[in-house]
């Protein structure tokens, strides 16, 4: 009886235990099925530009249960590359992350980013060939796409109306040429009276600042280029890169241009023209309490802007976190996000079908500025995606200095750059 | 007479003593080899390898970063420019320091209120005070020029230009460091006896003579301390470069530690930069040395 009583007893332990296990198992399986992916998304949007960002990514966790996106502001572009890379190293980084797009050839040759080609062909919603070629060619690195375009700007000029009025000009006099930007400048510069300025074209003319993204551009306006076709060597020591050189110095030297204009003296009311990102416009300039517009770059032998943003990498490798971040991607880069986020920001729109949409076309009508900075889409060209491009804009962006600030003649300082970027070229 | 009991008794309380005091430090003791002495030692082998940042692997290459720094005419003025900013800034701040102490040594003015404002500036942290300098260097509308024009002077381009932007961050950083500086040396002066001075004065010194015979010679330990602390904060000046110039213009600014940053993280060649980094310590612990020894010879 007893011994009965005991294999009944061992029995039921038995079946207790595995009902136990069977419903811990059903509950963790449960609780992964319920529980959202989660991923972590870094950023360096700072101020109202942020505020905007981290909207869309609540609105998009909002749609989208099954996934949680994580936001972490990465501070600048500058500290947030340092901290991605660092993180990277260590296998610790995020699982997609906004950067730089001349960031792509260390993170493709590192082995951290996820290659899109595949996932853009087989995605039904991305549509290739909906997104601006130009803004493919910032995310392409050796053939491959390696990032997504997502917040796309480019140089334009913009003007303080208030003091065009006070100066007795008219938009019809604004400058569409060098020759003109000249010709403008130094009248406004000679002027005896009138408003006091603090600069007549807010122009970054230190390396700190990007010197080197506008003066690029003014280097393709000249026929120039940066570097030869097979970028076995650089170019822009070239004639007409000596030309823009000392097409700057000469704006320099008739007053123009300073390497000392105050901080923020656009937006202090007390600058007629600045050369700067179109994005500014609905954002850090949204504020602004004097009225301002926009129009192309002055040109010279050909109209180009530059192109700047950034781009979105991919960099989960577990697969169903790759799928989700895959699916943020695609959300915040959709024909409907997309044609959002620029009519907030001001970034261009990615895609053809959301500049053509009538919302598009018709903010653009009330807003004739947006028009302008978005019809330069079309004359905007990105500078080249390749492993030393960092290291040689510096060297360029030194030259410039030497140019500006320490009197250096322009083709001895370009070609000292020069002799230095070749060598980084070659990896010496 | 010594019993055996009370031996054992006397041990077993220093054993008891130095467990407890163990348990103590050994969470600091863990936290300082964790993140200072195995980061220093990882660096140290990071020197010898070509490792690019965002890689996990890399190579050894021996002596290779050590030869090419040898050659890096950009290090070597690198150097000079730290040199500089390092001498300049322990001197004008010791210095500064010195008369702070002088002044506020004594009655009213010593209280730990005066104590307290002397030290805020080297305790806010340094982008706060970046961002206030910089609006202070504006050549607009900073008050650095406001109060020179007001005295007939142009002032000049602090930050913009390559002949200013060093002496504008020296200016800054002896400002920084002068209130901690004179604390130390409050310190040092509270430790000299006061009947050592009205001694020399009735054996017929002048007060100056006083301070430079008999002060300064009993100041030396604090000087010495004030000195090298300064010495090695100039040699590793990272922060100020990084929010306010980016080691321009024209590299004015660009230290040792800014172009360990520009290599490693610019150019993300961390070897080459962990190299550089060794090449900091060596040139420090040299210029703390030299200190150090100076020291030794006063008497």
């Amino acid at each position: 009886m007893l011994q009965k009583t005991k294999s009944y007893l061992k029995t039921m332990l038995s079946v207790g235990k595995m009902f136990f296990c069977a419903l811990i198992l059903m509950g963790l399986s449960f609780s992964a099925w319920g529980a959202p992916v989660t991923l972590e998304y870094w950023h360096f949007y700072g101020a109202e530009v942020g505020r905007e960002h981290e909207n869309l990514v609540a609105e998009f966790n909002r749609l989208h249960p099954d996934i949680q996106v994580n936001v972490l502001y990465g501070g600048t572009a500058w500290t947030m590359r340092d901290r991605l890379f660092l993180a990277l190293s260590g296998n610790q980084g995020p699982d997609v992350a906004s950067i730089d797009q001349f960031w792509i050839s260390q993170l493709a040759d590192s082995g951290h980013a996820v290659p899109l080609d595949e996932l853009i062909k087989s995605s039904p919603s991305m549509q290739h060939d909906d997104v601006f070629p130009l803004y493919w060619n910032t995310a392409v690195y050796e053939d491959q796409i390696w990032s997504m375009p997502f917040s796309m700007s480019n140089l334009v000029l913009y003007y303080n109306r208030g003091l065009l009025e006070e100066l007795s000009l008219g938009e019809e006099d604004l400058p569409r040429t060098w020759d003109q930007l000249l010709e403008i400048g130094t009248a406004v510069a000679e002027r005896e009276g009138g408003p006091k300025l603090a600069a007549i074209l807010d122009l970054p003319l230190l390396a700190a600042k990007g010197n080197m993204y506008p003066w690029v551009a003014f280097l393709w306006q000249n026929g120039g280029e940066l570097f030869s076709p097979g970028f076995d060597q650089v170019e822009f020591q070239s004639p007409a890169g000596v030309e823009t050189m000392s097409f700057w110095k000469e704006l320099q030297n008739k007053g123009l241009i300073s390497a000392h204009t105050p901080e923020k003296a656009w937006e202090s009311g007390k600058v007629l023209f600045q050369i700067a990102s179109s994005a500014r416009m609905l954002t850090n300039y949204r504020h602004l309490d004097f009225s301002f517009g926009i129009a192309p770059l002055p040109r010279k032998d050909f109209r180009v802007t530059g192109v700047g943003g950034s781009n979105l990498a991919l960099f989960a490798k577990e697969e169903q976190k790759q799928a989700a971040a895959w699916t943020f991607i695609e959300w915040i880069t959709s024909p409907e996000t997309n044609l959002e986020w620029s009519l907030r920001t001001g970034y261009a729109p990615l895609r053809r079908s959301a500049y053509s949409s009538r919302a598009f076309q018709e903010a653009m009508d009330e807003n004739p500025d947006l028009k302008a900075a978005f019809q330069e889409i079309l004359y905007a060209r990105c500078r080249p995606n390749i492993p030393s491009y960092g290291d040689i804009s510096r060297e360029l962006g030194y030259a410039i200095e030497e140019v500006m600030l320490l009197g250096a003649k322009p083709e001895e300082a370009l070609k000292k750059a020069a002799v230095i970027s070749n060598k980084i070229l070659q990896g010496q | 007479m010594r019993l055996p009991g009370m031996r054992a008794g006397k041990k077993s309380k220093l054993k008891r003593s130095l467990s407890g005091s163990l348990a103590l430090v050994l969470p600091s003791l863990f936290i300082f080899l964790l993140f200072e002495l195995v980061p220093v030692i990882y660096s140290f082998y990071l020197s010898f390898t070509d490792w690019t940042l965002g890689r996990t692997a890399h190579q050894v290459v021996g002596l290779g970063n050590f030869k090419a720094l040898g050659q890096d005419l950009e290090l070597r003025q690198a150097v000079l420019r730290t040199g500089k900013y390092s001498l300049f800034t322990a001197f004008f701040s010791a210095l500064g320091g010195i008369v702070l102490a002088l002044l506020l040594r004594g009655g009213r003015r010593e209280r730990p209120l005066s104590k307290t404002v002397l030290l805020i500036p080297s305790i806010v942290p340094f982008v706060v005070i970046a961002s206030l300098w910089t609006w202070i260097y504006d050549p607009y509308y900073g008050i650095a020029n406001w109060l020179l024009s007001r005295a007939g002077v142009a002032g000049p381009a602090w930050l913009t230009s390559p002949r200013w932007a060093l002496t504008a961050l020296i200016i800054m950083a002896v400002w920084r460091e002068m209130g901690y500086n004179a604390l130390i040396l409050l310190a040092g002066l509270g430790a000299i006896s006061g009947e050592v001075l009205e001694s020399s004065l009735i054996d017929g010194c002048t007060k100056f003579q006083s301070w430079i015979y008999i002060v300064l010679p009993l100041l030396k330990n604090s000087l010495f301390f004030v000195l090298a602390i300064q010495i090695i904060r100039g040699f590793e000046v990272f922060g100020p470069i990084y929010t306010m110039t980016g080691g321009g213009p024209a590299k004015a600014t660009t230290t040792m530690v800014y172009y360990m940053y520009q290599k490693a993280f610019q150019s993300y060649q961390v070897g080459y930069g962990a190299a550089v980094s060794w090449v900091i310590v060596l040139i420090t612990f040299f210029f703390f040395f030299m200190i150090w020894k100076g020291f030794r010879g006063v008497e």
